[in-house]
């Protein structure tokens, strides 16, 4: 897990994207805690004033709380977690369009890539 | 105190090499000499010979001690200095941690010496013991004194050593300082001492030894006759030669601690 | 916290550091780099009040910084020197007795943590557990200020990493500020909170490395190579 971190964005929000997919792949539930601000950067070899600013940032976006004196928890409010979901769907699409275009496909091109990729791997799962 | 305290306790641990080394070789020489003497009749002359130079010597054991000490720590000036405690601390440690160690060192062959002198008839039967001891007692309180003021003396300039080494060698510092050591030493100190200055300042509060030592002197004068007794009694000291010597000391000290707070560097 | 003004420190003709300039304030960690003989061991030597500047002048919270600054800052050497006649139990007891705010508490789990034992002689510590050890001694004072000389030079990569979770778990960022001198960057990059480039005693960039990398792009490696060019 550690040295993943890549060198063009802030660590603080390598980490809080990192913390956003273990929620979204379910590996962090709504109301689990998260680890301390110490054992986190411990975990992630990482400084604690990051994971200070971590928490802080999901805490702007309400997808995380913090509960005086008992830790920083993954919210239970299901809007803000299917927005979060929404919003990573979109910022992965995102990205990969936009590599897309810059390697010269276009719309059509990419939605019938992607539309025949899923019905192969559908294939293949069902096999 | 208890910081220095524990200080203390780890010059003293420092110095055990330096403090087992004399009293082994010590021994070592003892037994060599008194195998020899033993040879040829003289044991317990050979023994007292032996063991009144190595007594008298330690009025350098105090540089010595110091020279181990210091230059072990030269290899580890940052842990020896990063230290909250100022300077006198720190070096009043290794010169406690000294003196206990020569104390012990010099009650070994002070003993020596006092039990092979009583063995041999060196000294005739006409002179009481306690004279012997009185005499004893005023050499070691000098020895220890002069000890002093030469570890002191010898600390100043190895503080004006490590000043020289932080932009010359070890070996260029050490001839500097050396060097100044003898202009300042030899020099400075024999014109003033001789100036007429000093004799204003210091020819005062004389003290007869031969009058301390004359209770115990009176019934051997009268069995010896006189020439000893013309030895004994004009052995004036003056108390203005100490106080002297000791602001000499303090301030040598004093100036020691500044260096090494103010301007040794790691 | 820590302030110099317009400090040089010369060596005969040679100077190692030239009108530097720096405040840090606390809750950071600040990595100095640097090639070796830039300055970055003498600043710290400085802030410990080990090296007095020939010009200039250096406080440590508002205080004029000499040797018995030492009440305030724990200073690490890069010299692997210390009492070879102690063990590692004797040399932390020896450091608690000379420091008023050493919590031995604290030595006792960063020493497990570390994995040393108490018994071990230091003559026959490897020069790994010796690193162990001086974080053990370094990170045990509750000192407003920690200064570290190389902490990782020389340390083969599984003692690095241990330093550094020992680091991010000991250290008390409420309270410190911890100054780092490294050229193991790699390593150490991810914790610092601050970073210094200094060469021949000049202060050529000093950057937040968030900052560093949302403006720029850049990680601290990315940043030297640039500025080094």
């Amino acid at each position: 897990m550690k040295d993943s971190f890549h060198s063009s964005q802030p660590i603080y929000r390598q980490l809080a994207d990192r913390i956003n997919r273990q929620i979204l792949r379910g590996e962090l539930k709504p109301n689990d805690k998260l680890p301390s601000v110490r054992d986190m950067a411990i975990q992630s070899n990482v400084n604690p004033n990051t994971v200070q600013r971590t928490y802080r940032e999901l805490e702007g976006i309400s997808i995380v709380e913090t509960r005086r004196g008992q830790g920083t928890f993954v919210t239970e409010n299901k809007e803000v977690l299917s927005e979060l979901r929404e919003y990573l769907k979109k910022e992965e699409i995102s990205r990969f369009v936009e590599r897309m275009h810059e390697m010269g496909y276009n719309g059509k091109e990419i939605q019938f890539g992607v539309t025949a990729f899923l019905r192969d791997e559908k294939g293949d799962t069902e096999q | 105190m208890t910081a220095w305290l524990n200080l203390t306790k780890k010059e003293l641990r420092l110095g055990l090499p330096a403090f087992i080394m004399p009293i082994v070789a010590f021994f070592i020489i003892v037994a060599i000499s008194a195998y020899f003497g033993n040879r040829y009749g003289f044991l317990g002359e050979t023994i007292t010979a032996v063991a009144f130079a190595a007594t008298a010597i330690q009025v350098f054991y105090l540089v010595y001690y110091f020279i181990h000490s210091l230059s072990t720590e030269k290899k580890k000036m940052h842990l020896w200095l990063h230290n909250p405690m100022p300077a006198y601390k720190l070096i009043l440690a290794k010169l406690v941690a000294a003196i206990t160690t020569m104390a012990v060192t010099f009650i070994i062959t002070g003993t020596t010496f006092l039990l092979a002198l009583n063995s041999t008839k060196i000294i005739p039967i006409e002179i009481p013991w306690t004279y012997v001891m009185e005499l004893g007692f005023l050499g070691s309180i000098h020895l220890l004194l002069l000890a002093i003021n030469l570890a002191v003396l010898f600390l100043f300039f190895w503080m004006i050593f490590l000043l020289f080494t932080r932009t010359l060698g070890n070996f260029a510092s050490f001839a500097l300082s050396f060097l100044l050591f003898m202009v300042l030493n030899g020099f400075l100190y024999g014109w003033v001492t001789s100036s007429a200055l000093y004799d204003t300042l210091t020819m005062w509060g004389s003290i007869n030894l031969g009058d301390i030592l004359s209770s115990a002197s009176v019934n051997f004068n009268l069995e010896m006759g006189a020439d000893i007794t013309g030895e004994t009694s004009e052995l004036i000291i003056y108390l203005g030669t100490y106080l002297f010597d000791a602001i000499q000391t303090v301030i040598l000290f004093f100036a020691s601690c500044w260096i090494l707070d103010r301007k040794v560097e790691v | 916290m820590i302030k110099l003004n317009r400090v040089t420190k010369m060596y005969m003709r040679n100077r190692a550091l030239y009108d530097v300039d720096l405040e840090l304030t606390k809750g950071k960690i600040i990595g100095i780099v640097g090639p070796n003989g830039s300055g970055k061991s003498t600043i710290l030597k400085i802030i410990a009040g080990l090296t007095h500047p020939s010009k200039g002048n250096v406080t440590v919270n508002e205080v004029k910084v000499d040797r018995l600054i030492a009440n305030q800052v724990s200073y690490l050497s890069e010299l692997d020197e210390y009492y070879g006649f102690y063990n590692v139990g004797q040399t932390i007891d020896f450091f608690a007795t000379q420091f008023q705010d050493f919590n031995k508490e604290k030595a006792e789990e960063i020493r497990k943590f570390m994995k040393l034992d108490r018994d071990s002689k230091l003559k026959h510590l490897s020069k790994g557990n010796r690193g162990r050890l001086k974080i053990v001694l370094t990170l045990s004072r509750e000192v407003p200020v920690i200064l570290m000389d190389e902490p990782l030079s020389g340390l083969d990569p599984m003692v690095r990493d241990s330093i550094v979770k020992g680091l991010i778990s000991f250290i008390d960022l409420e309270n410190q500020i911890i100054l780092i001198t490294t050229h193991e960057i790699k390593e150490i990059e991810m914790i610092l909170d601050e970073v210094i480039a200094i060469k021949d005693g000049d202060i050529i960039g000093h950057h937040n490395v968030d900052d560093l990398r949302s403006e720029k792009n850049m990680g601290i490696v990315e940043w030297m190579t640039e500025i080094y060019r």
